[in-house]
Order: C-alpha cells, then structure tokens, then sequence
C-alpha cells in the first residue's frame, strides 16, 4: 500500500508543478492589472480569512479546488488500466492512491492560500482551525469526486455535497461522513472503453486530426475566450462608453479573447497531437506542417471576430489584421512547448503585451501582416529545428503518445 | 544514393551522437551495424529527414534534406523501429496521405493495406492497434509507389513468418529495380547474402566496410564483430 501511495503521490507532485507557472502567471497577471495591486492581495486574504468569509470568494475557491483534479485526473489514470493491473495491487489501495494524487495536485492553490494565510496573519486577523480543517475537506472531496470510478453517478454527488457542507456549512462531522460514504460507494476505477471507428471524410488530414485529437476540448477554448467579450460587453454597457473609448475596449478584449483562445488550444493540440516524428520522413516541408497549424489555429479563432463586431465593426477589424500574427505566433510557441515547464506562458504574455499595444495603438496593425509573415519564418525554422525524437517527460501527455495504446 | 557530409548531431549539448560523419551510400543493401545505442537509428532519422543535422549536409539523390524537403523526400521510405503514426488517424487516412504525397492513385494504397493484411482494420484508429499492427501498417506505407531510397529501422522485428518472408521478397525486389536499401540490424543472417557493404558508427564516425568478403562465413564473422562494436 505504502509503495502504491508514494507512487500516485510522486506522479501528483510532478502535475502540480506543472501547473505552478500557468497559476501563478494568471493570479500575478490578475492582481497586477488592479490599481493598487497590494490592497487587492490584502483584500482576498482579508475575505477569505475575516469573519463573515466572504461567499464569492468560497465559491472561487471551491471552482479552483475542483478544477486541478479535473484537469489531472485523465493523466493520471492512462495506463492505470492496462500494465499497471497485473501488479499484485487491488482495486481499492489504487483508488486511494489516485485520490491522494489527486488531493496533492492541489499543492499550487494550497500554496497560494498560504500566502494569503500569512497576509491575512499580517493584518491580525485571527485564523481559525476548523476552517483549515474545512479547506482540507474541501479539496479530499474535490479529488474524490474527480475520479473516474464505476459509481461515479452515486460517488461524485455525495463528494461534492460533502466539500459543499464542509466550505459553506461549515458541519465538518457531517462532511466526513459524506466524503467516507462517497469513498465507500465508488467502486473500482472505470476501465476506459476502446474507442469507436472514425468515419472517412475529405477534409485535409491536418485538420481532421487535430479535431479529432481536440475533441469536445474546443468548446471549453471557445468558452475561456468568450470570458473577456462578456466582460467588455457588460463593462461597456455600464459605463456607457462611447467613441474611442468603446473601441478601445473592444480592441483590447477581442484580441485578449483571440490570444487566450489561441494559448489554450494550441496548448491542448501539442499535447494531444505532438510532432509525429516519421511524417518528418514524407515529402511534406516544415512549411507546410507550420502552415496547416496556423491556418487551423487561425480559422478556428476567426469565430471570435464575430461577438467582437457585434461589441464594434471596426475592431473587429483591427483584431482580424492582428489575427495571422497571433496564429503563426502560437504555432511557432506549439513547437518549442516540449522544452519548457512555463507551458504556453510566454505566448499568452507576448500575446498581453500585443492586445496592450492593438489597444494604445490601433494603426500598429498595418505592420501586424509583416510580422505575421516574420513570426511564419520563425515557426518553420523551429519546426525544422525540432529534435522530434528527443524524450522529454516533462511534457509528455500518454492521450497525444502515438506509441501508448493503452491510453 | 544517401551522402552525409561533415555531419554534427546531438540530441543534447555535449553529447554528440554523430560528429563530422562524412558518408556515402551508394545502391544495393547496406546493413548498418553497431551495439545497442551506438547511432544506427539517429543515422537512419538523418538520412529519412526525420531530424536535422546540427551541422553539415545530409541528401538523397543530390537533394539537401532540409533545402529542397519535398524533392529530397520524394522518392524516400522510411520504416522507424517504433512505428510512431499519429494516434488521431486510421490506417487508411495514413495511406491516403503516402498515397497523395507520392503522387499514387489510392488503389495502391489499398492494395498495400491488402498486402499487409490489414484491409480490415483500415478504418480503426491507430490507437485501437497493437503494436505488431501498427509496424505493418507503416511497412504498407513503404510498400506504395516505387521508392529508390528505403531505410529500414530492424524491420524484421515483432513480425510473423508469413510477413518477414513478404519483406524480404520486397527488399529483393526493390533491389532488384537498383534501389539503395539501407537496414539496421541485429539479425544479419536474413541479409548476409544479398548485402553489398556495411556501415557501423563509432565515437560520433561513421565507418564503411565495401566491397565485403566473398565468403558467406567470412561476411558473418566481419557482421559479429561490427555489431559487438570491435574495431575492424
């Protein structure tokens, strides 16, 4: 038992450390952005921590608590169904195993709240221990309701109830209660079924399997693009901007939206699609692998245009001119992802600071089509520079490994 | 013909695989020799365009590999020892692709896949394949149009007897029409007859042995040596 834990818990600290940078560029970036950034910071803590906890803030919490184990859990369960069960292990060591793995992912936000446990410290506020006691229930049954056991329909729900109790309730008893029935009704872990055959089309190859590899993923890209849109609509229509100001607005949340769309699924596409190394050995030039990547990119994020001159006609405009830049930039990023533990990082700050400049200086799109045409040359010198067949586990995905058949 | 000049190549800084290779191969079968980790597949992704050189020339029929991608590759097949396909494709999506990039008609794709014996499971994902399946599936993909230059990557490795037959009559054959077939190998009696030179890599150099001993038995005592790594 003891070396099924260590293994499940060595596996979740390497997942949690991946989405250390991606967390914390995002929690930076956010706060950075506030007026007085250290106000903001005393603020959370201040909410989080002060009595009466603010409920939006448990609610961002609980989001955030659940959203690391749903990212992580089909990571860790490749394989789980295949080698890994002629191992004189049973069924439900392996369960808690994953369960620990998956409480462990959540290292990134306990640290966060660390921070801001010592910030709220700072500002005497007094911490009590049965609401840290509540933030570990919470995330035991954030993890537990992520795994996918054969009762998942019975497990789940009492999990979810039992974070719930624990965060907003503040009944820890009946929370435990909860979480061990949920543990107790989950059953063995589900084995993944085979997958149905594809059907022919005669659409290019490129773009069927990067649907194929992005599935139903491309709906949360659209979703996470839709936030910044949402937001300029609302911001827009409270304050009734006008004139340049509404443009403005416009410009710098339709390419915040392209870029995010952009990071996201070029993200996915590399993990779930990697180089595939002896295509390399067809008649088929880097330029024209960089080349289906950007357009691919690139035409999916065109829909975004669409609510953006709904906002305004002539932003929409300046973020199209904006947009082959941008895709040629995150096809050139896709080809540099394995080595870097930043993950997509560095695109979605390059691609900040482009929204920033789109937005400040709206002719600079004149020059956007040279660029996209220097970032196009960048992308194919990387493609062909890539050492394909280096192993680099660090971002290795089991669903995207064209040598696993097990996931 | 396959000619490497001055070649570097490393997968990680300081840990040179190949270095100042310098190498030609010419047409018959070359088997390429050497102990486990010595270089012979990083040779063999050289010569297929599968990775760049860090330094120096590697073409095919006079073609730069990473000038001219498309011509070089042309006329090129490739067989690797992990038949790594994209596992979001079928079987036939991978055909129709060799078949359209070689300038092929998609019968001889089909008949390949028949070939192979996998007419049945065309329309499966590469991930619902073994691995036994997916190396024949990427044989197949050798098998269409007629390529000069053919690297094979221990092809006999995880087949039947029925298929390891069917390859080496396919190497024959293609032999035959003056092709230059290049294999890496740790089971050298299934070539020792028809091979014309060997190559072995060592310390980041390539080594040619041609022309070769007459003898069959002198040949396998040569092959032995090259493959522990003994200097010649």
């Amino acid at each position: 038992m003891k070396a099924v834990l260590l293994f499940h818990l060595r596996v979740g600290v390497r997942l949690a450390l991946q989405s250390f940078t991606p967390l914390f560029s995002v929690i930076v970036a956010i706060i950075m952005f506030q007026i007085n950034p250290a106000a903001t910071i005393a603020w959370i803590a201040r909410s989080l921590f002060g009595l009466p906890h603010s409920t939006g803030m448990l609610l961002i919490l609980a989001v955030l608590a659940f959203i690391f184990p749903a990212w992580a859990v089909s990571r860790m369960t490749h394989g789980l169904n295949a080698w890994m069960r002629h191992l004189p292990i049973s069924g439900a060591s392996t369960r808690r195993g994953l369960m620990l793995a998956l409480v462990v992912v959540q290292v990134p936000l306990a640290v966060s709240l660390l921070i801001l446990l010592a910030v709220a410290h700072a500002q005497g506020i007094d911490i009590s221990a049965s609401f840290l006691l509540d933030l570990v229930l919470v995330s035991t049954g954030a993890a537990i309701s992520a795994l996918p056991v054969k009762n998942r329909p019975a497990s789940a729900p009492l999990s979810i109830a039992g974070a719930l109790f624990a965060l907003f309730g503040n009944h820890w008893l009946i929370s435990i209660a909860l979480l061990l029935l949920s543990d107790a009704s989950a059953g063995p872990i589900r084995v993944v079924q085979a997958r149905r055959p594809w059907r022919e089309s005669k659409i290019s190859i490129s773009f069927r399997i990067a649907w194929r590899a992005l599935g139903w993923r491309m709906i949360t890209a659209y979703a996470l693009a839709a936030l910044p849109l949402g937001c300029a609509a609302l911001f827009i229509r409270n304050s009734g901007l006008e004139g340049p100001l509404l443009a403005g607005t416009a410009r710098f949340c339709g390419s915040l939206s392209v870029v995010l769309f952009l990071s996201f699924m070029s993200e996915k596409l590399n993990a779930q699609r990697p180089v595939w190394p002896w295509a390399r050995s067809l008649p088929w030039s880097s330029n024209r692998r960089v080349l289906a990547d950007a357009l691919s990119l690139g035409l999916h994020a065109a829909v975004i245009l669409i609510p953006t001159a709904l906002i305004h006609v002539g932003s929409a405009f300046v973020v199209l001119f904006f947009l082959p830049l941008l895709a040629c930039m995150s096809t050139a990023h896709m080809r540099r992802l394995r080595e870097r533990r930043s993950g997509i990082a560095p695109f979605l700050m390059e691609g900040l600071g482009l929204s920033g400049l789109l937005t400040l200086v709206p002719w600079a799109a004149v020059l956007a089509p040279a660029a996209a045409l220097a970032a196009y040359f960048w992308a194919q010198r990387l493609d062909s520079r890539q050492k394909v067949t280096l192993w680099l586990e660090r971002r290795h995905r089991a669903g995207g490994d064209s040598l696993s058949w097990s996931a | 013909m396959i000619r490497f000049t001055d070649v570097d190549y490393a997968y990680r800084p300081g840990e040179p695989v190949l270095s100042g290779a310098t190498l030609e191969i010419a047409s018959g079968l070359t088997l390429l020799l050497g102990p486990n980790g010595c270089g012979k597949s990083t040779l063999l992704k050289l010569a297929a365009g599968v990775e760049r050189p860090d330094r120096g020339l590697a073409e095919i029929d006079g073609c730069d590999l990473w000038r001219d991608e498309v011509g070089a590759r042309r006329n090129l097949a490739y067989v690797p020892e992990q038949p790594d396909l994209t596992p979001y494709a079928t079987i036939r999506d991978v055909l129709h692709l060799v078949c359209r990039l070689r300038g092929e008609p998609m019968e001889s794709g089909l008949k390949a896949l028949e070939s192979a014996g996998l007419e049945k499971l065309s329309t499966r994902s590469i991930r619902e394949l073994s691995m036994g399946q997916r190396r024949r599936a990427v044989m197949a993909a050798a098998w269409i149009g007629s390529p000069r230059v053919i690297l094979l990557d221990e092809p006999l490795e995880s087949m039947d007897r029925a298929m390891r037959d069917q390859i080496l009559l396919w190497i024959e054959k293609v032999l035959g029409n003056g092709a230059s077939v290049v294999v890496a190998t740790h089971e050298i009696e299934a070539f020792l007859s028809k091979c014309v030179r060997a190559v072995t890599v060592k310390g980041g150099r390539c080594t040619v042995s041609h022309p070769l001993p007459r003898k069959d038995d002198e040949r396998s005592v040569l092959f032995e040596a090259l493959l522990r790594g003994e200097s010649i």
